[in-house]
Formats: C-alpha cells, sequence, structure tokens
C-alpha cells in the first residue's frame, strides 16, 4: 500500500481523507480477522492463534495455481476456499479433542497447530517465501473529485461492509447464526437443548475461515509472497484487535480491526524517519501500554459477572 | 476499621498462643525446617542433572559438552518461565522477549570498545564506547530487564476478571513481537537482522560453572518461591481470583513478585546464553526459542519446578535426536520424506499438541522432588497433615474438643447459643456468659459484643440503590447486622439478596447509598481489603481452589488476613475440625463430593476470623440431615469467631433454625424485618412469596 501524500506542509483536506481511507482498508483487513477470532472466541474460549495458518496455507495454494498461470479470477475463489477448509479440517484435527480443557491448553494448542503448519512447509516446499504475480490493477488509483483513491483500499473497504453484513445476516437470520450465538451465550446448555455442538462449531470455524479468507485475498493481493510464517503477524494484528476491542464481542472485533488500522497509517506517515521500519513494534508497545490503563479493551463494558 | 477490636484480636491470637510457650521458637524452627526440604529437593534435582550431565560429557567431545551446558542454560530460562506461568497460571510468551532485551543489553555492554566499533559504531546513549566486566554486564541487563518488565507487568498483573488471563497472554505475545521488531530494525544499537552483536573470537564465556551456578541460582529461588508466602497466594489467585479477592488476597502483587523474579532468571539465562554461542540476533530470541522453551515447560508440567526441568532434558533429547537424524550427515534411506530440516519443528509442535491433548499438566502435574517424604523426614519437615507437629497437635486436641462442646451445647438448646466455646480460649480471655437471649458468647478478641449493641458493631448497608443497565437490582435496601448474631435474608428470586451481598463485600459498587463497617464507611474499599477489614462470605455457586488441598484452601484465607504461616496453619486444622474434614486435609478441593466443598467454603470465609460472615445459600442442594449439620457447624463456628453472620437463603426451615432476626428482600426493598415469626406472618412477606 503506497502513500502517495508527503510529510510536509500543513494538513490539507484531502490529505485526512486519504489516510483515512487508507487506514480504513488496512483496518478492514484486520477487522475480517479479527471478528473470526472473536468467533471462535465466542463459541469456544479459545483465542486461535493458528488463525494465521488460513492465511499461510491461502498463500500456498495461489503459489500454486499462480506459477500454472492460472490468473486471478481462479486464484480468488481458491483462495477463499483454501481458507474455509483449512479452517475446519483444523478443529476437526485439534481443537475438537481440547474442547473441554481449560484456556491454558487450548492457547498452547493453537500455538502448536501454529508451529506443525509451518513446519510442515518448511520441510516439504522451502523455508524461504515464494512470490507470485500481484494483479495489475492492484497499484491503480482513481480520482475522486480531486482525491486519488487507490483500487484496492476502495475494494477492501467494499468487501469488508459486504462481509460484515453478510455475517450480521448469518448470525442475526439464520438457524446457524441463532445456535452460534446461543452457543456462545452458554455452550452447554445450548447442547442440552438439542443444539448439535459439532455444528455449530464448525459453523463457527466456517464462517472465520471465510471471513480470514477474504482478508487473505486482499493480503497476498497487496504482497504476492508465500512464506512459512506469512500469517503470523496479520493472526496477531487480528488478535490484537480483538483484544482491543473486548475479546467476544463482534462489533468490538470490528472497531478494534479499523482502530488497529488507523493507528498504523498514521504511524507510517508521521513516525520519524530513524525508526520508520519500526510501525509493528511501535503499535505492539502502543497496545501492551493500553493495556496497562484498559485490561479489558476499549469498548467492553464493566463486566457483570454471577457469583 | 475498628482498631480497638483489631488490637484485641491480636492480642488474642497472642494469647491463643501461650498455650505452647515456645511458639515462637517453634515458628522458627517451622521456617528453617521448611527452608531446610526445599534447600534439600533443590539440592538433589541440581546434583541428578548435574551427574548426568558429567557422565554423558565424559563420554567426550566438545559438542556433548557445549550441549548440556546448553541444556543448563535452557533449563535458567525454564525455570524462570515456571515461576510466573505456574504460580500465577497465566500463560506467557513474552518470556523470550525479556530475554532478547537481556540478551542485547549484556552483549552491548560486554563486548570491548574496539571490536564493537567495528559491529554497531554509532550505538547511541554512550553504549559505543563503554565496556564492562561480563559480571557487572549481566547485572545491568537484567536490572533494565526487570525495569521493563515492571511497566508490561503493569499490564499483565492488572488485567484480572475483566479481561480474563486470556488478555494477559495476547500482552505477553505483543511484548514478543515488539522486542523481535526492535532488534531487527533498531540497527544502531542491535546491528540489525543479520548480524547482530557477537563477541570478539575468544572473548565468549570460557568454562562452563556459570551455566551450573545460575541453574542452582535457578531452582534455590523456585523452590523458594514455590512455598512462600506470596506463592502461596499467587496460586490462589491462579484457582479462583474472585474467591481469593474476597479472602483479602490481592493477586497484583504476588503476581508481580512472580513475574519479577520470573525475567529475572530468564534474564540470566539469556546473558548467560548469548556468551555462550557468543553472538546474539534477532531470530535467537523470538518465536522459535519461545516455542522451545514452552514446550519444556509444559511436557515436563508447568506447576512443577522439577517439571520444568524434567522437561528441559527431555525435550533436549528430542531435539537433539531429531537434529542428528534430520542432518545432512545422517542416511535417512527410505525415510528421507520425514527426515529432513524441518523435523525438530515438527515434533516440538506435535509434542506440544500431543500433550495439551492427551496430558495437559505434563508429566507431573504438580510432584515435586521437594516433597518427597524422605527428604520431608530428612528435614524434620512436618507434613500438610494436622497431627504431624507437636505444636499443631495441641491445637488440635484443644480445638476438637470445643467443637464436640460447642455442637452438644447447640443441639440442645437450638435458639440459644452455645455455652463456651473453646476451652484454650476462656482460659485466656475472661467472657461474658451467655445469660440472657441479647448476649451471645463472644469470640477471642471481641469483648462483650451486644446484639443491640452500638454502630461499633455492625455491618450495615443504607439506602443502597444498585441498577444494572436499566434494571433497578436494589432500591434504598437497608440492613444492619450485628456482631454476634446470626441475620438471615431471604427473598423471592430475583429480589437482589445477593446483589446485598456483592455491595457488602465490593463486588458490586454502590450507585447511592453507603455500607458501613463498625460505623466507618467501606464504599471506597476494594473486595481484598474488605476482606481484610473482617469481611468474608462464601458463593451461590462454589469458588474453591481446586488444585489445592484441603488445608490449604483454608490456611490461604487465614494468610492473606495477615496471620504467620504457623497461626494459619493451626486455625486451618481447627476450621477442617469444626465441618469435620479433618480426614480430607490433604486432599485436593476439587476432589471433594457437593456438601464437603460447600462446608469447605464455609471454612475458608472462618478462617480469616471475620467479624462479619456473609453466606450465599450454603444450604442449596442439600437434604433435610444435611442442613441440619450445617446449622451446626455455622453456629459452632460463629461461636468460635464470635462473629455476625448474614445468611441469605431459600430454605425458610434452615433460616427459622438459625437466624435470630431476618430480613426480606422483594423488589429491591427490604420489605420486611424482624424475628422469624414475625417476618414469616407479615402480610407483605406472604404476598411476595406467594403472589397476590
Amino acid at each position: 500500500m503506497g502513500h502517495a501524500f508527503t510529510r510536509s506542509g500543513p494538513l490539507a483536506v484531502t490529505e485526512i481523507i486519504q489516510q483515512f481511507v487508507d487506514g480504513l482498508g488496512r483496518g478492514g483487513e484486520y477487522a475480517l480477522i479479527a471478528l473470526g477470532v472473536g468467533l471462535i472466541f465466542g463459541v469456544m474460549r479459545l483465542v486461535n492463534f493458528a488463525h494465521g495458518e488460513l492465511i499461510t496455507v491461502s498463500a500456498y495454494a495461489a503459489y500454486g495455481l499462480a506459477i500454472s498461470q492460472m490468473s486471478w479470477w481462479v486464484l480468488a475463489p481458491a483462495i477463499i476456499l483454501t481458507a474455509i477448509i483449512t479452517s475446519v479440517a483444523i478443529e476437526f484435527i485439534a481443537f475438537r479433542w481440547v474442547r473441554s480443557s481449560s484456556d491454558f491448553a487450548m492457547l498452547l494448542t493453537s500455538f502448536g497447530v501454529h508451529f506443525v503448519v509451518q513446519a510442515a512447509f518448511v520441510m516439504y516446499v522451502s523455508a524461504s517465501a515464494r512470490h507470485f504475480s500481484r494483479p495489475e490493477w492492484i497499484t491503480t488509483t482513481v480520482s475522486i473529485s480531486g482525491i486519488r483513491f487507490e483500487v484496492v483500499d476502495l475494494s477492501i473497504i467494499a468487501a469488508t461492509v459486504v462481509s460484515l453484513g453478510f455475517t450480521v445476516w448469518v448470525l442475526q437470520r439464520t438457524v446457524y447464526g441463532m445456535s452460534i450465538r446461543a452457543a456462545a451465550e452458554d455452550f452447554d446448555t445450548a447442547r442440552l437443548l438439542g443444539i448439535s455442538s459439532e455444528r455449530v462449531i464448525r459453523a463457527a470455524f466456517a464462517l472465520a475461515g471465510l471471513l480470514a479468507g477474504i482478508a487473505a485475498l486482499f493480503f497476498l493481493m497487496r504482497t504476492g509472497r508465500a512464506a512459512p510464517s506469512a500469517g503470523l503477524v496479520p493472526m496477531l494484528k487480528g488478535v490484537l484487535a480483538a483484544l482491543i476491542g473486548g475479546l467476544g464481542r463482534l462489533q468490538g472485533a470490528v472497531l478494534g480491526g479499523l482502530l488497529l488500522g488507523m493507528a498504523e497509517i498514521l504511524l507510517v506517515s508521521y513516525l520519524p524517519d530513524s525508526i520508520d521500519g519500526m510501525v509493528n513494534g511501535v503499535i505492539f508497545i502502543l497496545v501492551a501500554i493500553l493495556f496497562v490503563f484498559r485490561p479489558s479493551g476499549i469498548f467492553s463494558p464493566r463486566p457483570s459477572q454471577r457469583v | 476499621m475498628n482498631t480497638a477490636t483489631t488490637g484485641d484480636r491480636r492480642e488474642s491470637d497472642e494469647l491463643r498462643r501461650q498455650p505452647s510457650q515456645s511458639a515462637n521458637l517453634n515458628k522458627a524452627r517451622l521456617n528453617v525446617e521448611r527452608l531446610g526440604s526445599d534447600l534439600l529437593g533443590a539440592a538433589l534435582l541440581f546434583g541428578i542433572v548435574s551427574l548426568g550431565g558429567l557422565i554423558y560429557v565424559s563420554g567426550g567431545g566438545a559438542a556433548r559438552e557445549t550441549l548440556f551446558t546448553t541444556l543448563l542454560i535452557n533449563a535458567i530460562v525454564v525455570v524462570g518461565m515456571q515461576v510466573f506461568i505456574g504460580n500465577t497460571g497465566i500463560l506467557s510468551f513474552g518470556h523470550v522477549g525479556f530475554g532478547a532485551v537481556a540478551g542485547y543489553a549484556f552483549a552491548v555492554l560486554a563486548v570491548d570498545v574496539e571490536w564493537k566499533s567495528r559491529l554497531i559504531g554509532d550505538a547511541p546513549f554512550g553504549a559505543a564506547n563503554a565496556s564492562i566486566p561480563a559480571f557487572g554486564a549481566m547485572a545491568a541487563a537484567i536490572a533494565l530487564t526487570l525495569v521493563v518488565a515492571v511497566i508490561v507487568g503493569l499490564g499483565i498483573t492488572r488485567s484480572g476478571v475483566a479481561g480474563g488471563d486470556i488478555a494477559a497472554t495476547v500482552i505477553t505475545l505483543a511484548v514478543l513481537f515488539a522486542a523481535y521488531e526492535i532488534a531487527v530494525n533498531w540497527t544502531e544499537i542491535t546491528g540489525g537482522n543479520r548480524g547482530g552483536i557477537s563477541f570478539r573470537p575468544g572473548t565468549a564465556m570460557q568454562g562452563r560453572s556459570y551455566a551450573y551456578i545460575g541453574f542452582g541460582l535457578a531452582l534455590l529461588i523456585a523452590a523458594t518461591y514455590r512455598s512462600s508466602r506470596s506463592g502461596r497466594l499467587a496460586r490462589a489467585v491462579r484457582e479462583d481470583e474472585l474467591a481469593a479477592r474476597s479472602s483479602g488476597v490481592y493477586p497484583v502483587p504476588h503476581r508481580m513478585s512472580a513475574l519479577m523474579l520470573s525475567v529475572g532468571l530468564v534474564a540470566l539465562g539469556a546473558c548467560l546464553r548469548v556468551w555462550l554461542v557468543g553472538t546474539v540476533s534477532p531470530e535467537r530470541f523470538f518465536i522459535d526459542y519461545t516455542l522451545l522453551t514452552l514446550t519444556m515447560l509444559v511436557v515436563g508440567g508447568r506447576s512443577s519446578v522439577t517439571g520444568a526441568v524434567v522437561g528441559t532434558v527431555t525435550v533436549t533429547a528430542l531435539t537433539e535426536i531429531t537434529r542428528v537424524a534430520s542432518g545432512p550427515d545422517f542416511n535417512a534411506g527410505p525415510f528421507d520424506a520425514v527426515l529432513r530440516p524441518g523435523l525438530t519443528d515438527i515434533c516440538l509442535g506435535l509434542a506440544m499438541l500431543g500433550f495439551m491433548v492427551l496430558r495437559p499438566n505434563g508429566f507431573l502435574d504438580d510432584y515435586e522432588i521437594m516433597d518427597m517424604p524422605i527428604l520431608r523426614r530428612f528435614a524434620h519437615r512436618p507434613d500438610c497433615r494436622p497431627r504431624a507437629s507437636s505444636s499443631s497437635s495441641l491445637s488440635i486436641a484443644g480445638v476438637s474438643s470445643s467443637s464436640s462442646l460447642s455442637i452438644a451445647g447447640a443441639s440442645s438448646s437450638s435458639s440459644l447459643p452455645i455455652a463456651g466455646s473453646g476451652s484454650e480460649t476462656s482460659n485466656a480471655l475472661p467472657r461474658d456468659a451467655p445469660e440472657v437471649e441479647t448476649v451471645w458468647p463472644t469470640g477471642p478478641g471481641v469483648v462483650g459484643s451486644q446484639r443491640s449493641g452500638a454502630v461499633e458493631n455492625r455491618l450495615e448497608a443504607h439506602d443502597v440503590n444498585v441498577e444494572f443497565e436499566g434494571l433497578i437490582v436494589l432500591s434504598d435496601a437497608r440492613i444492619s447486622v450485628s456482631m454476634g448474631s446470626i441475620c438471615g435474608l431471604i427473598g423471592p428470586n430475583g429480589a437482589g439478596k445477593t446483589t446485598l451481598l456483592n455491595v457488602l463485600t465490593g463486588v458490586v459498587p454502590v450507585q447511592s447509598g453507603c455500607t458501613r463497617l463498625c460505623g466507618r464507611p467501606i464504599d471506597a474499599l476494594a473486595m481484598h481489603l474488605r476482606a481484610r477489614t473482617g469481611i468474608a462470605r462464601t458463593f451461590q455457586n462454589l469458588r474453591l481452589f481446586t488444585n489445592l488441598t484441603v488445608q490449604e484452601n483454608v490456611a490461604i484465607a487465614a494468610v492473606a488476613s495477615g496471620v504467620s504461616t504457623q497461626m494459619a496453619r493451626s486455625r486451618a486444622d481447627e476450621m477442617i475440625e469444626l465441618i469435620e474434614l479433618g480426614e480430607l486435609a490433604s486432599r485436593r478441593a476439587g476432589q471433594l463430593d457437593y456438601g464437603a466443598s460447600k462446608r469447605l467454603e464455609l471454612a475458608r470465609a472462618a478462617a480469616s476470623y471475620p467479624k462479619f460472615l456473609l453466606l450465599d445459600e450454603p444450604t442449596s442442594g442439600f437434604s433435610e440431615t444435611e442442613s441440619q449439620s450445617i446449622v451446626q457447624q455455622i453456629r459452632a463456628i460463629a461461636a468460635r469467631i464470635g462473629c455476625g453472620v448474614l445468611v441469605v437463603d431459600h430454605d425458610l426451615a434452615f433460616i427459622a433454625a438459625i437466624c435470630d432476626e431476618v430480613y426480606c428482600l422483594d423488589q429491591g426493598s427490604v420489605i420486611a424485618h424482624g424475628s422469624v415469626e414475625q417476618v414469616h406472618s407479615h402480610p407483605a412477606v406472604i404476598s411476595a412469596f406467594i403472589g397476590e
């Protein structure tokens, strides 16, 4: 994602708008990941550190198709489908066994999954990154009333809005969505009422995979790179976003993602040159400091706990 | 807090210790003995590992020696992580990040100036021209890391009930990534991604004694912390934070002290690691090392120091085998598809998955070599069980006789309180005889508390209002309980009974109105401070420290109220006798049946000798016989410590059997107050329970 604006001079309105859109574009990606993380946390109380593997596996799928000269029209659905299948597969292979375990065991299970997937790519593909061509239109910009927008930013924003709308529709209006919400409220009771835990969890993982797949699509369009640890940093940002918004609160996850994206874009443009490369480092520090003051995230209300 | 009463209480505690004249001596001996057992255990562990290492190394080769030294250093790091993760139960990914801070600081300070000028010639803060001996550099690096840890620790330790431990975990992950990003990008001082900082050839660690010393130190610190007061309280918070807080434990200092010791050890290990290898780069202290050390910790068992060491040895052996097998010199033959680079990581990942699925508490769970009976006997350490030491068996004898006495008293006259509780106490203190109904036998510290007593002896809520998102839960609720009396709180479901208890204990803040203890407002006091001023409670749904023993559950509440460890132990024994769980004192609380668990919660609340004991549905789920026996136990306990009791329950027969007066709550307001008969026949109460 390029930054056409300059750092000197007074802040023009156009610049603010450009940065805002830029931030929304970046934040939309994080929001999609965070939404998936929050969804799974809601159903299982699991913070899925293996959520980044959906991006990693999709990246290799895209790489495999790209080297056989497939166009992005093939790659795009393949990436999303891979993410969904991977998500459900990881649940089936690993998380299913620790459903009723402690938070500790679940966290480390997802951590272990991350390493197994990463090491598998190191063993059977390569430890070094593989590159494939990005779509041609990725750097094009459009001009709307004198303000230049990157097409990719606008499409991410559009995709985020559509996916959010779809998620809300699924959760509020479909039977699956209602069972997911019920299970998120009280898993055991939902089960006793005859809601199949298998199906609910699988649906949640599939939905989370879909959202991660859309995020992966844009991430890969921008980077065109497949590496064993490709998903690590996006995953971490997504988890942080979910946490900033208050874990398990889906609106919070979206807001957290957008906020993180905005912060990142602002840091990219206003950090002094000497520590220009440290955007991620500064973000992680800021988030850690944020939690000193708001231990349960920004948007979470005072918890009402039954005792 | 009423200082006079507290003073009396302390005094009475002193007095109660008088029977055994050598109490202080005993206490000192006890501490030395406990320390002795920890020291012996640590020494034994150190001896086993060192001996094994020496035998392995004597097999020949510098490679073996380096491997074993690496093992020792990894063990320092893993034992360091165990101090925090094991005692607080918070999973941390950030310890390796703290290690990175220490490793870099050590390298920057210890590498000689001339050599450094080639690597990081323009390092800021005068670091380019500073070079101090390795030990000084190590100390400075550890100090710097601790400063960073304090700042991060504020976030980690404060994210409590609200955020859950998961928030803390994610913060630690952010620390790890932040450390990595800084190491990669702040090239002026870190040398960046590729080169990093290395020692001039020949100036890296010579000799291996440092690793041995560090390992011994780590074992010593971890073993001592484990049985320290702070360690115990940290584990209570790990088990149930809300219950710990309401027993008077404030989690932050204990989590913080665990973090500091832990980070200190990890920093030490990191410095040694850098010194041994002779170089530091970002990848060395990033996610791969995190995976390695965490796998070591969970394979052995995160709750145990011994487990940390066992895990380190096991995983080192595993990685060494996979390293050789996947290396270029090994002819893999038909297994080439498996035996190739990346094998070590996949094995670590699978080991972690396997253990999380099949044995999440590791090989050893919370078994410690320090607890081996032979070591205890060797150090003459008294067993956890009550009867092992002469001093505590003495107090037990006194208590059991007093409890049988008081129960007999209670059952003979159900409405009247117990005649004279506790033979030793009555020897020690002049006490009022229970001559009229309004005067209760008093506990050790409370001289002549009267039922109709002044505000000094009351726990009060005045016109309390509480609203949850528009729903009015309490509206102008008023209640007043006096020390020495047992007061009931009844009302239909949703009337606000538990909320009133939560208001009094500080779980829920008041929106208007006020709460007072002995005439002083307590609204501003946090949960743990209220517990320390003398308000203890039980919970509607069980909140025990399930992985601690029955004895520890009770003793921790006493420790949190500020008494000495020995005193706490004898109080625990006393309470456990009163609730008739003496046989099960060394069982884990999680293994108890429901009825015993409820009784244990009662004993835990009483162990701090509170002024007021608030019981939330003590008979829920009980049969009639069980309810009857708990009536006697509550009476015995109340009489023993002379507290006031506020009991919420639905079982009106139970309320009638135990209470002197009753409040009835409906829709957040008190609709009736008086004797049991008065409240039962009150028209408002009848209509609230039965409907119009």
